[in-house]
């Protein structure tokens, strides 16, 4: 059995994840890498959680919210955007591969845009090979 | 006038006798030629311990937690005056409650530069013009004062304070032309070089000491998220992953606010050259958003701030949307 | 015992050492690493041989995270090492941190399964003064061995009856001369330094005098309560205990810590007996110069000078010594 990416998904609740429950609904197919961690808003996101992720085992990380003006708390994703498009480039700086990272906007009704995501995150990832310089391996031996 | 040394204490003695603060705040001479240490004075007799820090390398902003409750000044050069103003964004000081004692910098002089000079540094004389005395266990040495410059003051857009209470009289550093070109370099490396680098310079050597955190005056939290156990985000040993994490993510707290003062990269014991993380994030921030940290005490902070036209070309939806994908 | 080693036939026996045990010895200005040909002898490093024995991450348990698990302990490593170039003001740090750890486990099985040779220092560092805490780095405390170089020739003292397992055939016993010139080197030292007076005064006040004494404030102002002296000490140390889990399975792993840290005092119910940095500094200066000072008769300083030369915000511990001292 070849080696099947974790991708870690945070999915806003009132969009992305409706969205991809959508996409499930529909008996899209997408790849089965994916495991969502459901939020109120793609701005709870922060940047220890997305970085836990990877610590833990994670290959990627996906973090997908509402479209900018449909955010269910108004700005949310808004400010969300800035904060993203800043984390993007510090991991980028410090040679971390930015593919592992990503972020999207999926609305409720793009079910099919979801399964596209998926798909072509898995296949980006799956290139990379599986996280080897950001996780973390408990070691039993000290210094 | 006098030399600079001389204006700060005839500006803090009228400051203290003017009684429009009860203590200033500002360097001393310290226990080594590399070295000085923070001094508060309180009355005008006292203020012949403060002089003009070449190596004031520590930002005195960061003491303002400690004096709680009394009307500090500060002797405040641009980046001092700069991390106030992100202090009164946030809220953690009022600003009634420091009176910026504005200078002027020239720069300062980097410890590390002036101790790798000879195995033993005796003496440094600094008069602020475009040459320093250095006395060695070799021998007396002058060099050109921009080769001792810390790499902050040389990469610095404000030296000026923009907020001050007064104004020393006092010739600024230019504003510096190339203020991202060690930023450049790291960005014109691979991915993968990118990431040995991040190892080698700073994850490797980090005793995860602190004394950057601590040094900061804007990292200020009662609680760190280093220190958080429910749930724990990072390890606390020097394990390579947990170190990393731990770098990352103080550098992201910083973003929009950081100043570059350099003080944490003066404090760090082991001469990490940690300001690089903040360094690329405050050129991300004007490039992208035309942000600048510590300007205005009214305006927003980066990320308290949208608008409607923010970059969005970061995204995998808006790169796959590009491509005719979906 | 005595004994003496042409200068030139240092490489050959480090070499012949490190295919017998692991050896260890100053590579850079920076600290100590294993012995690939290269020597950093100038200078004192800035990390200390303590790394060696209370290492950065000591696993004691091993664990599954389910309930009902019984935690393992961990065997530590058996190997035998070396280290070279240890400076005695270094060795003495291992002399006075075994005081306390001499029936900690981990510690015993380092200390017992390390060999310390020491290296002597030309001259002493801009900011040394062992001298003045008492140390005699001709005595050897925590040494096995001593190296002091002289004429292009190292006069070698053995301090352990272990330590012979480690000489070759170039080591000659030493005639009187080279012994005289050994006790001249050590008879010279004793009449330039001496310890310091501010070590009796200090056992001798009395301690809520210190404690209560109103110059700490000041003194502390400019600290920045970061661990860098502690960390860079060869004497400090204090330590934090943490499991770290990933995903089922879990290590508790024992790693150094600061007294100088508001997490360090804290306690489970959120009190915190040294909640004020003031406090904190206090402490540390105290535990070095009184505490231990009247436990075990020494200080908890062997005058390496790290702090004062690395502390970025200049806090110099002599102003402390001296205005402790004058209470």
């Amino acid at each position: 059995m070849s080696w099947e990416p974790k991708i870690i998904a945070f999915l806003c609740n009132w969009c992305s994840y409706a969205g991809a429950d959508l996409a499930g609904v529909s008996r899209l197919r997408y790849p089965p890498s994916i495991r969502i961690v459901r939020v109120p808003c793609s701005s709870r996101v922060s940047p220890a959680m997305i970085l836990d992720a990877l610590k833990s085992g994670a290959d990627g990380v996906l973090v997908s919210g509402c479209h900018p003006g449909d955010c269910h708390y108004l700005t949310g994703n808004l400010y969300a955007r800035r904060r993203f498009y800043m984390l993007k480039k510090l991991l980028e700086f410090a040679g971390i591969e930015p593919e592992r990272v990503q972020f999207a906007w999926i609305s409720a009704s793009e079910g099919d845009v979801f399964a596209k995501v998926v798909t072509e995150i898995t296949e980006r990832v799956k290139a990379l090979g599986p996280n080897t310089k950001f996780r973390k391996v408990l070691r039993e031996t000290g210094a | 006038m006098g030399t600079l040394t001389e204006k700060i204490r005839e500006a803090a003695a009228k400051v203290l006798t003017e009684g429009r603060a009860e203590v200033v705040v500002g360097y001393g001479p310290g226990p080594l030629p590399y070295r000085n240490r923070l001094v508060a004075v309180r009355s005008a007799e006292e203020v012949n311990r403060l002089v003009w820090p070449s190596f004031g390398v520590l930002n005195p902003a960061n003491a303002l937690h400690k004096l709680r409750g009394q009307k500090v000044a500060l002797v405040a050069t641009g980046c001092v005056s700069r991390a106030v103003v992100v202090l009164l964004q946030e809220g953690q000081v009022k600003r009634e409650e420091v009176y910026l004692l504005g200078v002027p910098c020239p720069g300062m002089l980097d410890p590390a530069k002036v101790r790798a000079l000879a195995a033993k540094v005796t003496r440094v004389e600094d008069d602020l013009s475009d040459r320093v005395l250095v006395t060695t266990s070799e021998g007396k040495k002058e060099i050109a004062r921009e080769e001792l410059l810390r790499a902050n003051c040389l990469s610095c857009r404000h030296p000026s304070p923009p907020l001050y209470d007064e104004l020393i009289e006092a010739p600024a550093r230019p504003v510096s032309a190339e203020p991202y070109a060690q930023v450049e370099e790291i960005e014109g490396l691979s991915p993968s070089a990118r990431w040995a680098w991040f190892e080698k310079e700073i994850v490797s050597r980090c005793l995860r000491c602190y004394a950057c955190r601590q040094a900061c005056p804007l990292c200020y939290c009662p609680t760190c998220f280093v220190d958080d156990s429910r749930p724990q985000w990072v390890g606390k040993t020097r394990d390579p992953v947990d170190t990393a994490l731990y770098h990352l993510v103080r550098a992201y707290h910083l973003t929009g606010r950081c100043v570059d003062c350099g003080s944490c990269e003066a404090a760090c014991p082991q001469g990490i050259p940690l300001r690089l993380l903040t360094k690329k994030l405050e050129k991300e921030a004007l490039s992208a958003f035309g942000f600048e940290a510590g300007l205005d005490p009214e305006a927003p902070l980066l990320f308290t701030d949208f608008r409607e036209d923010d970059p969005e070309d970061f995204m995998i939806t808006h790169e796959l949307k590009a491509a005719g994908k979906i | 015992m005595l004994y003496v080693l042409p200068q030139e036939k240092l490489s050959s026996w480090l070499k012949g050492l490190s295919e017998k045990y692991r050896l260890f010895v100053p590579v850079s200005a920076e600290g100590f690493g294993p012995y690939e040909g290269e020597l950093y002898l100038e200078a004192r490093t800035r990390l200390s041989v303590k790394e060696f024995f209370l290492p950065w991450r000591e696993p004691l348990l091993r664990f599954e995270a389910r309930p009902g698990a019984v935690p393992e302990p961990v065997a530590g490593p058996e190997e035998k090492r070396v280290v070279f170039g240890v400076r005695p003001c270094d060795a003495k740090g291992v002399a006075l941190i075994e005081k306390v750890f001499s029936e900690d486990e981990p510690f015993r099985r380092r200390r017992e399964g390390t060999f310390l040779v020491g290296l002597m220092c030309r001259e002493p560092g801009s900011q040394c003064f062992g001298w003045a805490m008492g140390l005699d780095p001709f005595a050897g405390e925590g040494l096995d061995l001593l190296f002091v170089e002289r004429e292009g020739r190292y006069l070698v003292s053995l301090f352990t009856a272990r330590a012979r397992e480690l000489l070759d055939e170039n080591f000659a016993p030493a005639d009187e001369e080279a012994a005289r010139a050994l006790e001249n080197e050590r008879e010279a030292f004793r009449q330039k330094y001496a310890a310091a007076p501010a070590l009796e005064k200090l056992k001798e006040a009395p301690l809520l005098a210190l404690y209560e004494a109103p110059f700490w404030e000041e003194l502390a102002l400019p600290c920045l309560n970061c661990g860098a002296c502690t960390f860079l000490c060869p004497t400090c140390y204090c330590f934090d205990v943490q499991d770290e889990v990933v995903g089922g399975e879990g290590v508790r792993v024992r790693l150094p810590d600061a007294c100088m840290f508001e997490l360090y005092s804290r306690h489970a119910s959120g009190h915190n007996p040294r909640r004020s940095p003031v406090a904190r500094f206090r402490n540390r200066f105290l535990h070095k110069f009184k505490y231990f000072l009247d436990l075990y008769g020494e200080p908890l300083c062997v005058g390496c000078g790290r702090c004062i030369e690395e502390c970025p915000a200049g806090v110099n511990l002599w102003d402390i010594i001296r205005t402790m001292s004058e209470v």
